[in-house]
């Protein structure tokens, strides 16, 4: 169990490296949190892994304590009305915009294990089967190098698998090694994973679609501005922001405003000039 | 509320998906095996139907060649749940008729989840 102390300094190192910010009495979420981390690590406690881990100024350590106090995102196609509005709205708009030979540039940003850039894969895959043909380039990213590890492999249990995907497109987009799934080739290779944090690296970009779902609502409402900021940044004058379903960008910032119902949200052309 | 009718030669089954089911508000029958759900689906079709595919008696992927047959018996929503994981059992049920599918071991999340992909909730 961790003393009051040593949340302290996980919730400072929390808010520093990733912008998360913890409740006050999230004591107990962090000790559960950390627990199989600190068994990997060889250490009896929590206590003990935070403790060697400010002893040594570990900072691999750290963004990997910090890395786990995130709960990730598991479904395929999260959020059904967030991807349809892609398909049907967002992206052919994109597309009479820059001519129908156009090669769209999506990230997903906090990609946790996978789920939603594979999806998106998919969905595009599905898009060109009904001749509506789009080239795009997906980049996903996460801070947890043990999630994008995972998410390289393109591996999933079958529990995983039976989340969000119907058992069409599990057999249409996966193949069974041993017990596992396996996304097929194609797909494993339309996405490129790599590491960032939204709350320290440089801004990527800039694109043409970024998913950031669930990813910001654990920052406080500076930071939470300021990463949407980036974002904003991150993206092409007519691109679009996907958030989660509940997440409103325009409440924090005039970068953005609402489109295509629920968790879309726009560039505002007037914020750049302003900023 | 709609109607789901539990087809499983396992009490314990029947138990836990009706317990899941009833939480999303459908209403229950349950069978035990393959002949059993076909008289019952003879006197009133179900919105839906949770489906296994080892039993004694009628199996469920002959149960549901013979469904889709009945008059009505394109009706109902049907879902697989076993421990059949082959993707040639997959493709077999969807063959016969299934419009989904479900590999055990399963959990409400699951349940949820391929009910929601079937256009049941």
């Amino acid at each position: 169990m961790l003393t009051e102390a040593q949340f302290s300094l996980v919730a400072r190192q929390a808010k520093r490296r990733i912008g998360l910010a913890l409740h006050a009495d999230g004591l107990d979420f962090v000790d559960r949190r950390l627990w199989p981390l600190a068994r990997r690590e060889g250490c009896l406690t929590t206590g003990e892994l935070v403790s060697s881990t400010q002893a040594r100024a570990d900072d691999v350590l750290w963004d990997a304590i910090v890395a786990s106090l995130i709960i990730p995102d598991t479904s395929f196609f999260p959020d059904k009305s967030a991807f349809k509005a892609l398909s049907d709205a967002v992206i052919p708009e994109l597309l009479r915009a820059r001519g129908p030979s156009a090669r769209l540039k999506i990230w997903s940003a906090g990609c946790a294990s996978g789920q939603e850039p594979f999806s998106i894969a998919i969905m595009l895959e599905e898009m060109k089967n009904e001749g509506r043909g789009v080239a795009a380039d997906i980049l996903a990213t996460d801070l947890s190098s043990r999630l994008l590890d995972k998410a390289a492999s393109g591996l999933y249990s079958q529990f995983e698998v039976q989340k969000g995907l119907s058992i069409h497109r599990l057999i249409e987009n996966f193949e069974r090694v041993g017990e596992m799934w396996r996304i097929k080739d194609r797909l494993r290779a339309a996405v490129r994973f790599d590491p960032h944090n939204l709350m320290n690296d440089a801004p990527l970009g800039p694109f043409d679609i970024i998913l950031c779902r669930n990813v910001l609502a654990g920052f406080d409402a500076d930071d939470r501005r300021a990463a949407l900021e980036r974002l904003a940044l991150s993206l092409a004058e007519d691109g679009a922001l996907i958030l989660g379903a509940g997440e409103d960008a325009s409440e924090v910032t005039q970068a953005f405003h609402a489109s295509h119902g629920q968790g879309v949200f726009l560039r505002n052309a007037m914020w750049k000039r302003a900023a | 509320m709609k109607s789901c009718l539990i087809v499983d030669d396992s009490r314990v089954i029947r138990k836990v998906a009706r317990r899941i089911l009833e939480d999303l508000n459908f209403s229950i029958e349950e069978a035990g095996d393959g002949l059993e759900a076909l008289k019952q689906c003879r006197k009133e079709m179900p919105d839906a139907i949770l489906l296994d595919w080892q039993m004694p008696v009628m199996s469920g992927v002959d149960f549901l060649k013979a469904l889709r047959q009945e008059s009505g018996g394109e009706r109902p929503v049907v879902v697989f749940c076993t421990t059949e994981n082959d993707v040639s059992r997959i493709s077999e049920a969807i063959k016969a008729g299934a419009d989904e599918y479900i590999m055990r071991p399963f959990d409400g999340e699951i349940l949820q989840s391929k009910f929601a992909e079937a256009g049941l909730i």
